[in-house]
């Protein structure tokens, strides 16, 4: 922001450049010596790090077939044990303990699967997310990050898709993805009520910005795929009780990213619609969609815009 | 950034004595009332998806109701939708008019390519006229996605003609090229935002796009050239040596500005280093384009540059040669120098903090 309005000033005056330079330098948009000294120290430590762990691993990898079995699964247990003990009581900072942590609930995966290999347990994909899935909760809740919880989130929603298409397989590809919004609309509606009652830090629009987009994805997938299959109840359900929260939550945290996540799931479902009544027997159609397009997308921008100058034009 | 805060930097801002013969008005207005500050990211992508998508579904009727047949109407169609474009940008009647002027440029792109392929004209040729028409949108149109999208149409689309001539292994030169151009418009920043007015509105445009096209070459210049039925000669070394020359030359200005004592060494041993990375200028160009976009203070070049690492890294191992003993060996040796320069850097600085205190 401080760089565009330096750009402004310079295009309506006569600013010579080293005095811009000079400003660049003050308002610390160019890096001090002591960003410089973070990069280097982080990227070496960082890199030799990742080096070194790759290397172990290649190593164990290729003498694999020569491993013991106890050694092996020893191996891999004592490694989450490090890791664990490691996270808990280093005297790291936040960052390095996630990743040690991170590294730990990966480690669970690795271990089913060494378990899997060597003892031939005839498991299929469903029991393995699942044995992941429970065994990564402790750890999950323990830490509370958002980076292991949307880790978490990715083995729950790889367990729930296995389990729907190994187990139980009687319902269809867009019951499915309807019933995966759901349920991870309930996880997104969760965390922003324990947002506002404090019980849960506001930081970490991150994830709160992925979920919303995951959650809107899969509602405007299903219900595409409703569609087109003469069967909208569930999407339809699904919109009508989503976009109006979708709504009030964008008004409420004054964010125009959710009213154009909104405004987007809006546009491509109306399209959809279209399509389906005229069912491509027309090429006039195509003309009209473009053209819906970009006067909706038009009229979204500018809605966005004034919204963003009425919440913070203020005096 | 509240309205109040932007107010407050303006104001210190031009209360500098070293800005002369400002336009305070004309300052005021577009900082306060402009759309750039209140346009963010969201907002940008709306803008991109949306004329995208229209431009789509208008191509799809025009193909479908046979209006590609005629080779000649296209390109009049193409040439008017273009004009129309320019006119919007000109205009300046707000975002959602250039929205509409980059869906017309998108369909003007496409109309001017479909016809003239449709005329049978060579595929170097069409480059050439577009190569002229982005020369001629850069300068003429005053709208950010439509001067980013016509650099990278120059530069990735020059690709075509190396693919034409059979040249396909001199796009790791062309990078060489585009990085030595986006070396020095990013550091010769302050002199071209205050040269001109077009040469300031037209600066963070024509940046992001040089470094989005040196992005794209790196990936394509990594592509086996085997993949591509043409005789070429794969000279990876000499874009290198032109990436490494920028490299080199950003680390001893950053030196000098940091008065370091051999400042020039430092800067010699880390291109030695990477010398023998030569024959793979996609970890080069990723270790330059994050250096640059870090001393720059542009977060997009910095994230770019580490993904690009991490990806061609992680390539560079999995195409070598060798088992994967000799690999993990090759991997824990180079692990085992970076922590060993790591605890190098840190006794470095805790004996120069122990000499000024």
């Amino acid at each position: 922001m401080k760089r565009r309005i330096i750009h402004i000033v310079a295009k309506n005056s006569d600013w010579l450049s080293k005095d811009i330079l000079k400003v660049f330098d003050d308002e610390h948009i160019l890096p001090a010596l002591s960003q410089w000294k973070s990069l280097v120290r982080y990227l070496l430590l960082a890199i030799g790090v990742i080096f070194f762990v790759v290397g172990v691993i290649f190593f164990f990898a290729f003498n694999w077939d020569d491993i013991p079995k106890m050694t092996k699964l020893g191996l891999i247990q004592g490694l989450i044990i490090v890791f664990s003990l490691l996270a808990a009581f280093g005297r790291w900072g936040k960052g390095v303990q996630e990743i040690l942590l991170t590294g730990a609930v990966l480690l669970i995966g690795v271990l089913f699967a060494v378990f899997g290999q060597i003892y031939q347990t005839g498991a299929n994909a469903y029991d393995f997310f699942l044995g992941w899935t429970m065994f990564s909760l402790l750890w999950v809740i323990a830490r509370n990050s958002l980076v292991l919880w949307t880790l978490f989130l990715v083995l729950c929603n790889t367990t729930l898709i296995l389990f729907f298409n190994q187990v139980q397989t009687t319902l269809h590809l867009d019951q499915i993805i309807i019933l995966l919004f759901a349920l991870n609309g309930i996880v997104l509606l969760s965390r922003i009520l324990l947002q506002k009652t404090d019980f849960v830090s506001d930081k970490g629009k991150w994830f709160n910005y992925l979920l919303t987009l995951f959650v809107f994805g899969l509602l405007v997938n299903g219900t595409i795929y409703e569609i087109f299959d003469d069967r909208m109840v569930l999407g339809f359900i699904g919109v009508l009780i989503g976009f109006p929260l979708l709504y009030f939550h964008g008004h409420q945290q004054k964010d125009v990213f959710y009213l154009g996540v909104l405004g987007f799931s809006s546009i491509i479902l109306i399209i959809s619609l279209i399509l389906r009544g005229v069912k491509f027997e027309s090429f006039e159609v195509f003309l009209l969609i473009s053209l819906f397009v970009i006067g909706m997308v038009g009229f979204l921008v500018q809605y966005l815009l004034k919204l963003n100058r009425t919440w913070y034009g203020k005096k | 950034m509240e309205k109040s805060k932007i107010i407050v930097f303006l104001d210190s801002l031009l209360k500098r004595p070293s800005i002369q013969n400002a336009d305070v008005d004309a300052i005021r207005d577009e900082v306060i009332n402009g759309d750039v500050l209140f346009s963010n990211i969201t907002i940008k992508i709306l803008t991109i998806l949306g004329a995208f998508i229209s431009a789509g579904f208008f191509f799809l009727f025009l193909g479908i109701a046979g209006l590609f047949n005629d080779e000649l109407g296209q390109l009049i169609s193409g040439v008017i939708s273009l004009a129309a474009a320019l006119f919007l940008f000109k205009s300046n009647k707000g975002l959602f008019w250039e929205s509409i002027g980059v869906m017309l440029s998108m369909v003007a792109h496409g109309s001017i390519f479909v016809s003239f392929l449709q005329m049978d004209l060579n595929l170097s040729v069409i480059h050439l006229v577009f190569i002229c028409i982005s020369i001629g949108l850069i300068i003429f149109a005053d709208n950010f996605i439509q001067k980013m999208s016509s650099v990278i149409i120059i530069f990735v689309g020059t690709t075509v003609w190396l693919h034409d001539f059979h040249l396909w292994g001199m796009v790791p030169v062309l990078s060489g090229f585009v990085a030595v151009a986006l070396t020095y418009y990013t550091l010769k920043e302050t002199e071209f935002i205050s040269a001109s007015r077009l040469n300031n509105i037209s600066f963070a445009p024509i940046r992001l796009g040089l470094s989005l096209s040196f992005v794209v070459l790196i990936g394509l210049g990594a592509i086996n050239w085997m993949f591509f039925d043409v005789e070429s000669y794969y000279i990876p070394y000499v874009g290198s040596i032109l990436i490494l020359g920028c490299l080199g030359y950003i680390l001893f200005k950053t030196f000098k500005k940091f008065d370091i004592q051999n400042g020039q060494l430092y800067s010699i041993v880390m291109l030695l280093l990477l010398l023998p990375l030569i024959n793979n200028p996609g970890i080069i160009g990723s270790v330059f384009l994050l250096i640059l976009g870090f001393s720059a203070g542009y977060k997009i070049d910095f994230s770019l540059g580490l993904m690009g690492l991490i990806y061609f890294i992680s390539r560079f191992y999995y195409d070598l040669d060798y088992d994967l003993l000799t690999k993990s060996y090759m991997m824990m040796g180079t692990g085992l120098l970076f922590l060993i320069a790591y605890g190098v850097f840190l006794r470095l600085e805790s004996r120069t903090k122990l000499m000024k205190s």
